[in-house]
């Protein structure tokens, strides 16, 4: 029986690290710059990668200075080779400082979600 | 009954007793932001559409002289469906027991629960639901087994909840989560009497065994690595899908327990601790679990306990996997 459930065990856990994608609720997988990132110098635009696909016509992208002045960026746009994932141009260079940004975004599969958060930008 | 049989039926019982985590109480629910994964001790706080199969279970138990009792291994499974967004069912069993010193074998009782959630709050992650649940006596293995079922049918009230700390300033604390459940199991055949034979005497006695109320009652902390990669800071692949958490579940009988006797336990508070992990992927999840008995009745040593948890609501999420009735969980969230 050890065997039989080692075995069990293990492929249901290889097949669970195979997995690519997540359970149907989007939440964001990585960005660029990332979660709590500092980079150095300007971004020329943001990506953020879900774990989910998106809708893009219900996906939206706002970034502020951490004192909550907006910064002005384009719509976000699904990436056409993956539609898990948004790209937001910069209207402008960042300063040095820390950036707040927020998402909103619907999965597939109806699910809404939304959050936020911060990067910084070295000289 | 013979002594081999006794043995193999207090084994049991003790194993019941150690085990009572492997239940057929397994779901995830999400809240806001928040996902409370199917913990192996307790069940989280909300209805879902999922299939745990199987759900394991190993403990060595300690007879009450201290020498070794029974080791047990268990495989069960529960299949939960949810009626409407906030009301489901669940069927499932503690299942199928290999027992070793003795050695003895059988099937657990079936299982039956409706859960409703009574109220829960995205944005603060917060959820409080309440079950009623039904251990059918008689359903698995016949007391003329080695490893006979409880022949008495259990209705257990429960009470769930669950928090999620994004709604809070600080960082670090923000993917941490707890979980709770209290149950009031209620034996509905309180007194046993059984006729036995006095082989010298010839006379018939009268046997009765008291099944007493038992208030069972656990907790989880869990530290979301899930949350933590989308919310605060990244972190490597290799985690970002996990869940440690340190959990524990604990029961007391409350009432009809009877005089305490010598050489059992019946007065005994019993238990386990132990630290666990969740890996959340894309259609099921993996728990594991070393629980720490808190004394000798309730084993010998540490023990270990494991699920695989299948999402039905995302493997199919337009038929099986979705309410009868109703629209889904609006899942929606609304932090910072």
């Amino acid at each position: 029986m050890h065997r039989i459930l080692t075995i069990i065990l293990s492929a249901a856990f290889a097949c669970s690290l195979a997995a690519t994608g997540a359970f149907a609720h989007a939440f964001l997988d990585h960005a660029v710059p990332g979660v709590g990132a500092t980079v150095s110098g300007s971004p020329s635009e943001l990506k953020l990668t879900f774990t989910q696909s998106l809708v893009p016509a219900f996906a939206s992208v706002q970034i502020a200075t951490a004192g909550g002045a907006p910064v002005s960026a384009g719509k976000a746009t699904s990436d056409p080779a993956d539609p898990a994932t948004l790209h937001v141009r910069l209207g402008q260079p960042l300063k040095p400082g820390v950036y707040k940004v927020t998402w909103h975004v619907v999965s597939v599969d109806t699910h809404r979600t939304e959050g936020t958060y911060t990067f910084t930008v070295t000289p | 009954m013979s002594y081999k049989a006794c043995m193999a039926k207090a084994g049991a019982l003790c194993a019941a007793a150690v085990l009572i985590g492997v239940g057929p109480a397994l779901a995830h629910t999400i809240v806001g932001n928040r996902v409370f994964p199917a913990t192996l001790t307790i069940d989280d706080p909300g209805v879902n559409d999922e299939l745990a199969l199987p759900s394991f279970g190993y403990m060595a138990a300690s007879n009450y002289d201290g020498t070794p009792g029974p080791i047990s291994y268990t495989l069960g499974w529960e299949y939960a469906k949810t009626i409407t967004a906030d009301l489901g069912i669940s069927v499932g069993s503690a299942g199928y027991t290999w027992q070793k010193n003795p050695a003895a074998g059988g099937w657990a009782n079936i299982e039956t629960q409706m859960k409703f959630v009574f109220y829960q709050n995205p944005e603060h992650e917060f959820i409080i639901a309440g079950a009623l649940n039904a251990e059918w006596g008689n359903t698995g293995s016949g007391q003329n087994s080695s490893l006979p079922s409880d022949p008495n049918t259990t209705v257990t009230p429960k009470v769930y909840f669950g928090k999620g700390f994004g709604d809070v300033g600080l960082d670090w604390a923000r993917p941490f989560a707890i979980t709770g459940e209290v149950d009031y199991n209620i034996p509905t055949h309180p007194i046993d009497a059984t006729i036995v034979p006095d082989p010298v005497s010839g006379l018939n006695t009268y046997a009765l065994t008291q099944n007493p109320t038992v208030l069972t009652y656990g907790a989880t902390l869990q530290y979301s690595l899930l949350y933590e990669n989308s919310f605060i800071h990244e972190v490597p692949d290799l985690f970002k899908r996990l869940i440690p958490a340190f959990e524990g579940i604990f029961s007391s009988p409350v009432s009809n327990i009877g005089p305490s006797v010598p050489g059992n336990w019946t007065h005994t508070t019993t238990g386990v601790v132990g630290p666990s992990l969740y890996y959340i992927g894309q259609y099921f999840e993996i728990g594991v679990m070393a629980q720490i008995p808190i004394n000798q009745a309730s084993g010998r040593h540490v023990g270990a306990l494991a699920v695989v948890d299948f999402f039905i609501d995302d493997i199919l999420p337009d038929s099986l996997g979705k309410p009868l009735f109703g629209p889904p969980q609006a899942h929606s969230a609304a932090l910072h």
